[in-house]
């Protein structure tokens, strides 16, 4: 019964020109307009080819036996390891125009970074190549601090995924020609009438909606990749990145005409709420450029989501795919049992 | 004759207003009942009652001799709501909304497209079928809301107003519809602001003013609480002397 709803209200919503402008020209215009303008910003935001590095050992460190691999490694990716034997690392990495200084200690390291992007990349060099050498041994204790870092990506790719991400938060607008239909003829009293549940009720419009967002979405990503050359890097998880996105997003769309049960103000909240995520979650300034608290970026499920892809596009790989997974999966289950309750709660001051 | 729906001291109040006061009311199988009344008089929450979507606050409401207070699924299946609204999808094809609706009450598969093919035949919208509701007239839209509601093949059809803002070749054909549903077997409450359509089709009538029933019974019955010669006063005469003529404004 319920697979029949879903199957015309998705009829419904891929029927609408606005829905499809909305999800799948909307952000590939978007995209190409920001590209244009900001990619000389973003530029200034790339690592040097080849750059040189400085370091020194004390003698007996844990880490001397790494360094050959380390100094090949990193000669691989473009960073020239040289050896000091007594040196001032800042007077050095100004001296010598180093893009960083690494002093290995017995049980730990300290990385003393150029003001740039070299100093960034050296340290994410770092980072990766010692959680590599260290994955799997035990009881290693290496004092090592991280500091943040990220990868440099340019607008093309940056600009093509933010907004693919920021138009799917919208997607309760998808939904709202079916909703106010719904509630303007009388439809949903008809299905009322008919017994259904207000479970049904909730999962014939979520779940059309979902679709419809996410398969625009795709068709998005898909133009942004032939007409813009947008890199998603790796495609399966970006995919399960984004249909979790849009999951939450429609979820949260949900709740949030559930609790007005207005379109209109439906509509006004989400916008507010998603343009807030975005402006910190990196929509509209870059998050490598933010200044805005780490506490807070940590705290937005569109940071998570954007840094995830878009290190997936550069790095093939994110520390922040997992953390994007479970933050849009616990939202989703928070925001789907919050609405179920509220239905519930509306259903009975009605009745 | 067999009572289908029976409603025992039927109350609801908003807040202290009595909208719905004290009704009671057996319809038989078979009847096609007019409930008629003003603006305000309780009609559509008596019928959202009858429905289930509003619960009573006092009282209660039998549907084939078992408590409809609370939702049961066969029996829901058994009850057809026609809204005074176009309860519709304008972007949908004709065959598709019905398809939607029939489809609520758990038909499915081959025996879904039959009822829609039956239920579009039924309303004459067979032909139209593959077009988009948004490109019909008032009339194949009321038509195809009828349609939506036929599919399941119920007993008792609740029609609101259906015949709203529609011209009288639709309308006689709506009508004609609702009295051939009554012959194949399904009992009909109807109403309707238009007296005429309310005489020609009911077998009974109910007037409603104030939340309470004022008087029920045959359209001769009624006009005979009013006049002894029934052949010199209209049904909305009748209407208009019980309830008065002062304006409902709500």
């Amino acid at each position: 019964m319920i697979g029949y709803l879903i199957k015309n209200n998705l009829k419904l919503l891929l029927r609408n020109a606005g829905n499809l402008f909305m999800y799948i020209l909307a952000p590939v215009a978007v995209s190409a307009v920001l590209i244009s303008a900001f990619s000389s910003l973003l530029a200034s935001y790339e690592v040097p080819d080849e750059f040189r590095a400085g370091y020194t050992v004390q003698s007996g460190s844990f880490y001397e036996m790494l360094i050959p691999m380390l100094t090949d490694m990193a000669s691989e990716e473009g960073i020239k390891f040289v050896e000091y034997k007594n040196a001032d690392p800042e007077e050095a990495i100004t001296k010598d125009d180093l893009g960083g200084f690494v002093v290995f200690g017995r049980k730990d390291y300290v990385l003393y970074r150029a003001d740039d992007t070299r100093g960034q990349s050296l340290n994410f060099f770092l980072k990766v190549f010692f959680d590599n050498v260290f994955y799997g041994m035990t009881k290693t204790e290496i004092e090592a601090s991280h500091p943040f870092f990220v990868p440099a990506i340019d607008a093309t790719d940056y600009y093509g995924i933010i907004y693919a991400v920021y138009f799917g938060w919208c997607a309760i607008v998808c939904a709202s020609r079916l909703l106010s239909r719904e509630k303007k003829y009388g439809i949903e009293k008809k299905y009322l009438v008919s017994g259904m549940g207000d479970l049904k009720i909730y999962l014939e419009r979520m779940i059309p909606t979902f679709l419809a967002v996410l398969i625009c979405n795709l068709i998005g990503v898909t133009l942004s990749i032939f007409c813009l050359g947008v890199k998603w890097g790796n495609l399966p998880v970006s995919f399960m990145i984004l249909f979790m996105s849009v999951l939450s997003a429609t979820a949260l769309g949900m709740f949030i005409y559930y609790i007005c049960e207005s379109n209109v103000v439906t509509i006004i909240i989400t916008f507010m709420i998603v343009w807030t995520l975005g402006f910190i979650g990196g929509s509209f300034e870059t998050y490598m450029f933010s200044t805005t608290p780490e506490h807070l970026k940590m705290a937005d499920p569109i940071y998570h989501i954007n840094r995830a892809l878009t290190e997936l596009s550069v790095m093939g790989r994110s520390e922040y795919v997992s953390s994007a997974m479970i933050y849009t999966g616990v939202m989703t289950a928070i925001l789907v049992a919050a609405t179920l309750l509220t239905a519930k709660i509306k259903r009975r001051i009605k009745a | 004759m067999e009572t289908i729906l029976k409603l025992n001291e039927l109350t609801r109040k908003y807040d202290n207003h009595v909208v719905v006061d004290n009704v009671d009311l057996e319809i038989k199988k078979g009847e096609i009942f007019g409930l008629l009344g003003p603006n305000g008089a309780g009609k559509s929450t008596t019928m959202n009652m009858i429905c289930g979507i509003v619960r009573p606050t006092l009282g209660s409401v039998e549907f084939m001799g078992k408590d409809f207070g609370k939702k049961n699924k066969e029996l829901c299946k058994k009850l057809g709501y026609i809204p005074q609204d176009l309860a519709i999808h304008e972007s949908l094809k004709a065959w598709e909304n019905v398809e939607l609706f029939t489809s609520l009450y758990g038909i499915k598969g081959r025996e879904l497209k039959e009822r829609v093919k039956e239920s579009l035949e039924y309303v004459g919208l067979w032909e139209r079928r593959n077009d988009y509701a948004k490109k019909f007239s008032g009339g194949m839209k009321r038509r195809l809301n009828i349609a939506c509601a036929i599919g399941h093949h119920p007993e008792l059809l609740i029609f609101d107003e259906p015949t709203v803002g529609i011209d009288p070749q639709s309308r006689n054909f709506i009508l004609e519809k609702i009295k051939k549903s009554n012959e194949n077997g399904a009992t009909v409450i109807y109403t309707s602001h238009y007296m005429e359509e309310v005489e020609s089709i009911c077998t009974r009538i109910a007037i409603m003013d104030n939340g309470k029933i004022i008087a029920t019974g045959t359209s001769e019955e009624l006009k005979k609480l009013v006049v002894d010669d029934i052949s010199s006063i209209t049904l909305e005469e009748v209407f208009l002397t019980l309830t008065g003529k002062k304006l409902r404004d709500i």
